[in-house]
């Protein structure tokens, strides 16, 4: 319309790997690190170099990726303040746990592999479904609420979760819920945590993404732009919600005990640490955050048991102090509103 | 098609915001509201987009009621606006402002999206071509990578302008669309404002406080006084007005 | 008759400790609009601070030992407000709300590792006999101690009521949670302010801490509970107010020992958040909040 300077900037030159094709490699790349690292450690090779704990913590880094990857959708890309992940997660738990002992037969009695896939399924789809219902009704009872008050009314929800599982005497009230069977592995949860990623990538760069992001940056703008902030809110929290469910499906069957507890606020908050650590709207970001947050509190461990073993407690000091750290000096977390190229949308189609 | 309110009024606590304002614009008009601060122009358009529920009146686009409706509701009826203070979607990119507003004609769910369907990606690529092309006709395709935050004052305006259009509204509102200008910018957007009116089909009104905007581009503007209109007629009458020019004399900028 | 009275009693002390927090919680909300997720652990530390002073000094008396303690707790909130939150004053809110749960993260583990993760109470510093009067006319059984807190905490709230409402600093309060930019154009130290409004904060929440650790048990975690029904009773009080806080605080605890006394104490937090959401649907600004009109 107006004659305009010439370009300031060049056109990124093109690329040779579009992020969709990059995305699949890093999948094969993990998948193909991780298969014959399960294989080996079953097998109980090199027992020397690897250790079954260090797939245990791998394990617990995929599952806490899925928590934080899924809470990012909410509180970086969205903008919201939900304070009431565990809750979400303590559902798919408990859903996978009933699901695993009482609905389905023991994996011995189906064929080995394939019957684990089919229990896996079965369960972890459950899981995700219950949550995903939890977060829909309680997106539309918030569906008005924003800011500081939608952070209360997720954690109370939090604590109702929490609270109403310690009633219930058929999943074991405030003593847990014992004798699940161990369905999971490292192998599996890797599946699922590049799975989530997958498809939380997809969904944020898609109109439903750029709509959530608009909420954050202009709720007012976003919604004279037709925008039903109600509705696209309720998608992100029925979906963050879903997937919550499916790392608490994971969780169950890893752990094989759950407790009410290990659900409540605590768990929330060590979620939100690793998601501020790593960064807010940002799926790399999620992963750096996680692991970052997991092989420092290793380290710490090691180090002060080092110099004296009651001394590896004080690690708990040390993670609040990191999380205080990060918000006074570099708010936006190690990668905030950035992306490793394998995440990054398509420049130009 | 067009835009007729009849008897809009709305009161904050014991202060009459708007009282009883009528409007009549027609397919193709473009029409001003002038007054001096706080009479009352902005919560006109707050009350036509629905950011408030009025007290009285009734509002029409075409043949539908859309006073009373949500938000998003009367943005999906056909009303886009722009804000006084702009309010961009500053942290993305300048092309993801124009593609989000395009939202409601993605032509793809949730499970498509997620799983990115063939269907995803030919809609998706619809949607960057036609983003892309609309920023061009507003001269915005070079930046369209930039962050929406970071261009300069007179870009931002432009951008938000098309956004607006990028929603296909029949009606745009246009809140002080000049304010903070220089001249040099005043100029390129009156002609702007002229290039729109000419090549999309839509009614424009126009909120302005300086009045050299007005005199060139409304064919009729109303006058607002503490929430009531004062007077109306052509732009060059308006300005002849007694009560006009002493609405405005209490302010220290006078007509020009 | 007589089980209601005492019930009654029960409710008004848990509803004045409750109180105690609340106002800290809705001042500094007041003030600054943070939400400060740190203040429960406050008032765990100030019960431990109180614990810490009676069994070193134990010969103090409660009425020295109590200020005291406040005292403390009071400078520890202005130390952390001032190395912590000050400097993110003009940051993203979420990152302010995010630095306060790590400063209650924090106590608590702190906390936990130097004193220990036992439930302890703190020794009585309160006369612990029945109230006679009471006995003799209502045929309710109801200590001293438990009168004399309510009694203490009532008069702090009422203090608390006339610095707000009728000192300079209190007018000065007002005017930030009015309205915090112009304030400092009047000459208003807005530091001097904040700080003032911590350190009363922190000094009820101590209050309400040695209360608690008497009347009940302290423990490194009892500020995550407690403080979020504190938080609760603020918010459905409508945050911001200091009538609203006192007020949900002890509707609150009514509704608790109601719930404790005739269904069941495992459902006493479900009911208490159920609460809050319910009246948050109903009122969203709280019952004495004022609700903020849009801005465009």
């Amino acid at each position: 319309m107006s004659t305009k300077p010439p370009p300031e900037h060049a056109a990124p030159p093109p690329e040779l790997t579009p992020s969709r094709v990059r995305f699949w490699m890093v999948c094969a790349l993990i998948l193909a690190l991780a298969l014959p690292l399960q294989l080996s450690v079953d097998a109980g090779l090199f027992p020397d170099v690897l250790n079954p704990y260090y797939l245990h913590l791998l394990t617990i880094i995929g599952m806490n990726i899925i928590l934080v990857a899924s809470l990012n959708l909410l509180n970086g890309y969205l903008g919201e303040f939900a304070l009431g992940h565990a809750g979400f997660m303590a559902v798919g738990a408990y859903t996978a746990a009933l699901l695993a002992t009482k609905a389905l037969p023991s994996a011995a009695a189906l064929p080995p592999v394939l019957g684990t896939c089919i229990i896996l399924v079965v369960t972890l789809g459950g899981a995700m479904l219950m949550a995903a219902g939890i977060g829909y009704l309680i997106g539309l009872v918030t569906f008005k609420t924003v800011g500081d008050y939608l952070a209360i009314i997720t954690l109370g929800f939090n604590m109702i979760i929490v609270n109403a599982i310690q009633n219930l005497d058929f999943v074991g009230g405030p003593r847990g819920f014992t004798g699940i069977p161990k369905n999971t592995n490292f192998l599996a949860v890797a599946v699922c945590a590049l799975l989530t990623l997958g498809l939380l990538r997809n969904l944020i760069q898609s109109s439903f993404g750029r709509v959530w992001v608009s909420i954050r940056e202009n709720a007012i703008a976003a919604e004279l732009m037709g925008v039903s902030i109600a509705k696209a809110k309720n998608w992100a929290f029925t979906i963050a919600a879903a997937f919550a469910g499916l790392a608490g499906g994971l969780w169950a069957q890893n752990q094989q005990f759950i407790t009410p507890r290990s659900f409540d606020y605590i768990k929330t908050t060590e979620i939100l640490v690793m998601l501020y650590l790593g960064g807010m709207a940002s799926l790399s970001g999620s992963i750096l955050g996680v692991v970052a947050y997991t092989l420092l509190m290793e380290l710490l461990r090691n180090l002060l048991s080092a110099f004296a073993p009651q001394l590896a407690e004080w690690r708990m000091l040390i993670s609040p102090l990191i999380l205080i750290i990060i918000m006074l000096t570099r708010q936006t977390g190690l990668l905030g509103n950035r992306e490793w190229r394998w995440l990054r949308p398509r420049q130009g189609a | 098609m067009g835009l007729r309110i009849t008897d809009l009024t709305k009161s904050f606590g014991g202060l009459t915001a708007v009282d009883g304002f009528n409007l009549e614009l027609g397919d193709r008009d473009l029409q001003g509201i002038i007054g001096p601060n706080g009479a009352g122009k902005t919560t006109v358009f707050n009350l036509i987009t629905g950011v408030y529920a009025p007290d009285r009146g009734q509002i029409q686009l075409g043949e539908h009621t859309v006073s009373g409706l949500p938000s998003d509701a009367i943005a999906r009826a056909g009303i886009a606006r722009t804000f006084q203070n702009i309010r961009l979607f500053a942290q993305m990119t300048v092309l993801d402002n124009i593609t989000m507003a395009l939202h409601a004609r993605a032509g793809y769910g949730l499970w498509e999206a997620a799983f990115r369907t063939g269907n995803f990606h030919r809609q998706e690529a619809r949607l960057l071509a036609e983003s892309r092309e609309h920023l061009a006709r507003f001269g915005l395709l070079e930046r369209q990578r930039e962050q929406a935050g970071s261009l300069p004052y007179g870009e931002q305006r432009r951008l938000e302008i098309a956004r607006a259009l990028a929603t296909g509204p029949k009606v745009l509102l246009l809140d002080e669309p000049a304010a903070g200008m220089n001249p040099r910018e005043v100029e390129e957007l009156i002609q702007l404002i002229q290039q729109v009116h000419r090549d999309f089909s839509l009614a424009i009104l126009l909120i302005e406080h300086q009045l050299p905007v007005v005199m060139e581009l409304c064919r009729e503007v109303q006058v607002l006084d503490f929430g009531q209109t004062i007077a109306s007629g052509a732009p060059q009458e308006v300005v002849r007005n007694p009560l006009v020019i002493e609405a405005y004399l209490g302010e220290e900028e006078a007509p020009a | 008759m007589d089980t209601i009275i005492q019930q009654l009693f029960n409710a008004a002390q848990l509803g004045a400790v409750y109180a105690l927090i609340a106002l800290g919680y809705s001042m500094v909300y007041g003030i600054i609009r943070l939400i400060n997720f740190a203040h429960g652990d406050i008032f765990m530390l100030g019960g431990f601070i109180g614990l810490l002073l009676t069994t070193r000094f134990g010969w103090m008396p409660f009425y020295l030992l109590l200020p005291l303690a406040m005292l403390l707790t009071a400078l520890v909130g202005v130390t952390i407000e001032r190395v912590a939150y000050r400097r993110l004053r003009n940051a993203q809110r979420m990152s302010v709300v995010i630095t306060t749960l790590g400063v209650g993260i924090f106590l608590e583990n702190l906390v936990r590792l130097t004193v220990g993760p036992e439930t302890r109470q703190i020794p009585a510093g309160l006369p612990s006999a029945p109230v006679v009067w009471l006995q003799q006319h209502l045929g309710a059984f109801v200590t001293w101690d438990k009168l004399l807190i309510i009694l203490i905490s009532l008069a702090l709230m009422a203090i608390l009521w006339l610095v707000v409402n009728r000192t300079l600093i209190g007018t000065a309060m007002r005017a930030v949670a009015d309205n915090k930019d112009a304030v400092p154009l009047m000459g208003v130290n807005l530091n001097l302010v904040i700080a003032v409004t911590f350190a009363i904060g922190s000094a009820l929440a101590a209050a309400g801490g040695i209360f608690y650790g008497q009347a009940y048990s302290i423990d490194p975690y009892m500020g995550i509970d407690l403080g979020w029904k504190a938080f609760i009773a603020a918010v459905i009080g409508g945050i911001g107010s200091i009538e609203g806080a006192v007020l949900g605080s002890f509707l609150l605890a009514g509704v608790e020992v109601i719930t404790v006394a005739y269904l069941s104490s495992n459902l006493k937090n479900g009911i208490a958040f159920g609460l809050l959401i319910l009246l948050l649907l109903v009122w969203p600004w709280g019952i004495m909040g004022k609700p903020t009109l849009k801005k465009v």
